[in-house]
């Protein structure tokens, strides 16, 4: 009995209705949320993307070093993240060309897909993780892609830092730029790019009634060490969909760099165990997801990543990967398509739910 | 069960390493494991991201002149007053930061603090000499940053100039 209780989920499958996901998130997990939407676009009809660049602008700049990993992880920080100037940020007519490339050759579906699905891109004001001016390369790279200018909400105008904006008194200012990067801002950022990918929603449930469920992630990434992915993963399932009273549809929330459940901060190269940070899973909890999907029969998948420093893999912020290091061949990266182990992962996830 | 040991010193040939070792004694060995693992490339690879550095730089005053040479528009030299201006902007954040930093850590050294133990007297004055420690790290690691994307920025902006003036000058010649 208590060694059950200590077990986690096996992930269940659902009544979903195929074809009608979405996904979102913040920083790195927004630029995996567009690798994720062009590699399995057939799924989804809409993302949302906080603070997000293009697809594959890590790759934009190859000779930036000797060694194909070096150049791409440099191609991130410099031109992917922090340009100084907008003509240094990705260029999105060059990277669409790269997206129609890969879709040709199979490794991302159709970009046909795309045309009609709605998009939520946000960029706040302030943020000095990712500029203003590689988001607004991504509302450029979607239109490059055929997707309908009247389907994209575009909002460049808040004074905000690099956060998922919640309007949770205990949360960071708004213009602050520090983990856990989720600051108030007087508003739920994720029922505004609910309610645009799905149109008018019911107002969001003053208490939920549905499961938080905790379930085991490694079944989904089996014993691939470079998927940096953590142990356990996590899914709301709405009181109705639960009883089996509603159809559901699924989104998928990617958080950002530190936001996993089990970061843990690294200090002079050690993580730092003794004082893990107490936000593991405000993401997952506190960032209105949950009340907007109880009252509207969605399920939220929130998928988890995490970190190690460095040996051979480097991602020590938990990042989602949009550099390549979970690619096992640096020189030919595969993270951005459908072969990608943490793509693979996230999409037999949905799977399984029944998306 | 006894863990594999080896001896530390030909783990690490780099001078920290030797200087560490001095506070071993004969008998105590660092574990097979960590020898193993250990990046004994770490001193060249620094000196071989050092030297990408100083090729990328030759390489952006050569391709530098030679775009303004042959094509000097008003557009391109806009944008490279943009960028001196947005590198000061940064570095000048950078020297807030660290001054703000050294200024906190001043006022911890002259403030009355509390302390009921000789331990905890210790542990303060200890903080100080970290926090000092940790703002240096700061400083050094933002600088190195702001050097490396921009170096690796302005190639991208150059090699994304020279392929445009190409083309130009290829769409006009053919």
């Amino acid at each position: 009995m208590g060694d059950q209780s200590q077990m986690a989920e096996r992930l269940s499958g659902y009544d979903i209705r195929r074809g009608e996901s979405s996904i979102s998130g913040l920083s790195s997990g927004a630029f995996m949320t567009v690798q994720m939407h062009l590699a399995h676009s057939s799924k989804f009809v809409g993302a949302g993307i906080i603070a997000g660049g293009p697809f594959r602008c890590a790759e934009s700049f190859r000779g930036a070093a000797f060694l194909a990993a070096d150049a791409f992880e440099l191609g991130a920080l410099a031109i992917g993240m922090n340009p100084l100037i907008p003509q240094m940020a990705p260029d999105a007519g060059d990277l669409a060309a790269l997206a129609r490339d890969a879709a040709g050759m199979g490794l991302i579906d159709p970009i046909a897909n795309l045309a009609d699905d709605r998009l939520y891109i946000f960029t706040g004001r302030s943020d000095c993780v990712v500029y203003p001016d590689v988001v607004s390369r991504t509302r450029e790279f979607y239109l490059q892609l055929g997707v309908d200018s009247a389907n994209i909400l575009y909002n460049d105008v808040v004074d905000a830092g690099h956060s998922i904006i919640t309007d949770n008194l205990e949360d960071s200012p708004l213009a602050a730029n520090r983990p856990p990067y989720i600051n108030n801002g007087n508003f739920m950022q994720s029922h505004a790019i609910l309610r645009q990918i799905y149109g008018a929603l019911n107002e969001p449930a003053e208490h939920l009634m549905g499961r938080l469920i905790r379930f085991d992630q490694r079944e989904f990434f089996g014993d691939n060490k470079r998927a940096s992915m953590s142990d356990f993963g996590y899914a709301y399932v709405p009181a109705t969909v639960l009883a089996g009273r509603a159809q559901a549809r699924v989104h998928v929330a990617l958080h950002g760099c530190k936001q996993g459940y089990n970061y843990v901060n690294y200090v002079r190269g050690l993580p730092d165990i003794a004082n893990q940070p107490p936000y593991g899973n405000r993401y997952i909890t506190t960032t209105g997801y949950n009340h907007i999907a109880e009252s509207n029969d969605i399920i939220v998948l929130y998928p988890q990543v995490e970190g190690s420093d460095g040996g051979d893999l480097q991602n020590p912020d938990g990042c989602w990967d949009w550099w390549g290091y979970s690619s096992p061949n640096p020189r030919n990266p595969d993270y951005y398509s459908k072969n990608a182990v943490q793509i693979t992962a996230i999409n037999a996830m949905l799977e399984r739910l029944g998306a | 069960m006894i863990p594999q040991t080896a001896a530390a010193g030909p783990a690490l040939p780099v001078p920290f390493a030797s200087f560490l070792r001095t506070a071993l004694t004969a008998t105590e060995q660092v574990p097979a494991q960590a020898v193993a693992a250990a990046p004994v490339g770490a001193p060249l690879r620094r000196t071989v991201l050092v030297q990408e550095i100083a090729t990328r730089s030759a390489a952006n005053a050569v391709g530098t002149a030679q775009l303004l040479s042959q094509s000097p528009d008003s557009t391109t030299i806009g944008e490279l007053y943009a960028m001196q201006g947005a590198f000061m902007k940064q570095l000048w954040q950078i020297d807030q930061d660290w001054r703000a930093g050294l200024m906190r850590v001043y006022e911890g050294t002259v403030s009355l603090r509390k302390a009921n133990t000789l331990s905890k007297v210790v542990e303060q004055d200890f903080n100080l000499i970290g926090q000092c420690g940790d703002l240096m790290t700061t400083y050094m690691t933002s600088v190195a940053t702001l050097v490396e994307n921009t170096n690796v920025g302005y190639s991208y902006w150059l090699s994304k100039k020279i392929r445009a003036a190409q083309a130009a000058r290829a769409a006009a010649t053919g």
